[in-house]
């Protein structure tokens, strides 16, 4: 995988995603690659097309971690301001009902957008990826 | 289910944190609770399954009829594995009494009591979790190699003194003075470019059927295979396969020696790392 950096720079795009990240999801897309060559979606050396089904299916599957990641975030700083707040003092934050609001926000208010309408369902209905 | 017993399935999916939200699903028509993972750096895929009840008072197993959801199939979505983990660890070392809260075919809730205490974990929705691919055209596997426990106690004992190293690499031993001749060692540290300092564990098996290529994998989730293979204290398979996976398993159809444990069977697959 010869210009992998520059292939990768292409896949992220304007994507601002901090250094370690950054590296983590190079991993992912070099083990996903190598997942499809096993799984013959793919030549042995070939690689996918930068705007195509499987790059965007990777990206779907990204989005879904980064989601989780987000929810956690979004769970910890409801926790340090309920203490702030006199209605909601001593009120714990449950991470799962989070994430559900965040999924729904995700449908309507923040939608969430591929060009592929059927990978817009895939992410709401159980993102498995190819 | 005995604490134990789901606290032993409830681990065999966590891996030590690497695997943070997973679904838990039962079909009563196989009478088996499965689960199904992948870590976010998509290198592993997991499928764990707990296939019977296991009795700690007099070691003996029956077939899983779970009464969970009235002996109806359902899924739950656990969002929290670690919390979870955390949760039962409080329970008392008994048989447990678990209870879901259904809507239509969703478990919100799952109500877990020991007779004692009980509790609540409060389920996601499953469109939330990651869901790992299906595994198709699974390769021929070339290599079986027996995960003995001196060599996964080797083998955990070198990742440590390598922190830097992520990585080892399965290779031939052709020394003639080392012990273990022509069969394979896990080289930790291993650098085909420059000298460096490098740990080679002898797994005890011959090489057969790989390729002359090197082949590199994760050091840290192998050791935290290991370290689930040491909690069910059997001996299982690892298999490597030259078109870059490899897998670690205790379903008898790799050799007749694997053993299942507690009624919970694995398999790690592996995806191999481009170095």
């Amino acid at each position: 995988m010869k210009n992998f950096d520059k292939y990768f720079d292409e896949i992220i795009g304007t994507l601002q995603i901090t250094r370690v990240e950054r590296e983590r999801y190079k991993e992912s897309l070099k083990n996903s690659i190598t997942r499809w060559r096993i799984k013959g979606l793919l030549g042995k050396d070939e690689i996918p097309d930068t705007g195509g089904k499987l790059i965007w299916n990777w990206k779907m599957s990204q989005d879904k971690d980064m989601v989780i990641q987000m929810v956690s975030s979004v769970s910890k700083r409801i926790f340090n301001y309920r203490r702030k707040i006199f209605g909601l003092k001593d009120t714990g934050p449950n991470k799962t009902y989070i994430a559900h609001m965040v999924n729904e926000l995700m449908k309507e208010g923040m939608p969430i957008f591929y060009p592929n309408p059927e990978l817009i369902d895939r992410f709401f209905r159980d993102g498995e990826i190819e | 289910m005995h604490k134990r017993q789901l606290q032993y399935f409830l681990k065999s999916c966590y891996l030590g944190g690497e695997i943070g939200s997973v679904i838990w699903e039962y079909k009563s028509k196989s009478k088996k609770l499965i689960t199904r993972f992948i870590t976010g750096n998509k290198e592993l895929l997991g499928y764990v399954s707990c296939n019977s009840l296991y009795d700690f008072s007099n070691d003996t197993e029956t077939k899983l009829e779970l009464d969970w959801n009235k002996g109806k199939d359902f899924k739950i979505g656990i969002y929290d594995l670690e919390q979870l983990k955390k949760m039962i660890s409080i329970l008392d070392d008994t048989e447990l009494k678990i209870e879901l809260d259904m809507y239509k075919d969703r478990a919100v809730s799952m109500v877990i009591n020991d007779g004692y205490s009980s509790m609540k974990y409060m389920c996601s929705d499953l469109s939330v979790i990651n869901k790992p691919p299906l595994m198709q055209n699974i390769p021929d596997f070339q290599t079986l190699i027996f995960t003995l426990k001196d060599s996964k106690k080797k083998f955990s004992a070198g990742y440590k003194v390598f922190e830097s190293d992520t990585f080892f690499c399965v290779l031939e031993n052709k020394k003639s003075k080392d012990k273990g001749l022509d069969e394979i060692v896990f080289s930790i540290g291993y650098n085909n470019k420059i000298p460096t300092n490098r740990v080679d564990v002898c797994f005890g098996s011959p090489l057969i059927g790989l390729d002359n290529k090197e082949h590199f994998y994760n050091s840290k989730l192998v050791v935290k295979i290991f370290e689930i293979l040491d909690m069910f204290g059997v001996v299982s398979t690892m298999l490597i396969s030259n078109q870059g996976l490899a897998l670690i398993s205790n379903d008898k159809k790799h050799a007749p020696t694997n053993e299942t444990k507690y009624g919970i069977r694995y398999d790690y697959y592996f995806v191999e790392l481009n170095v």
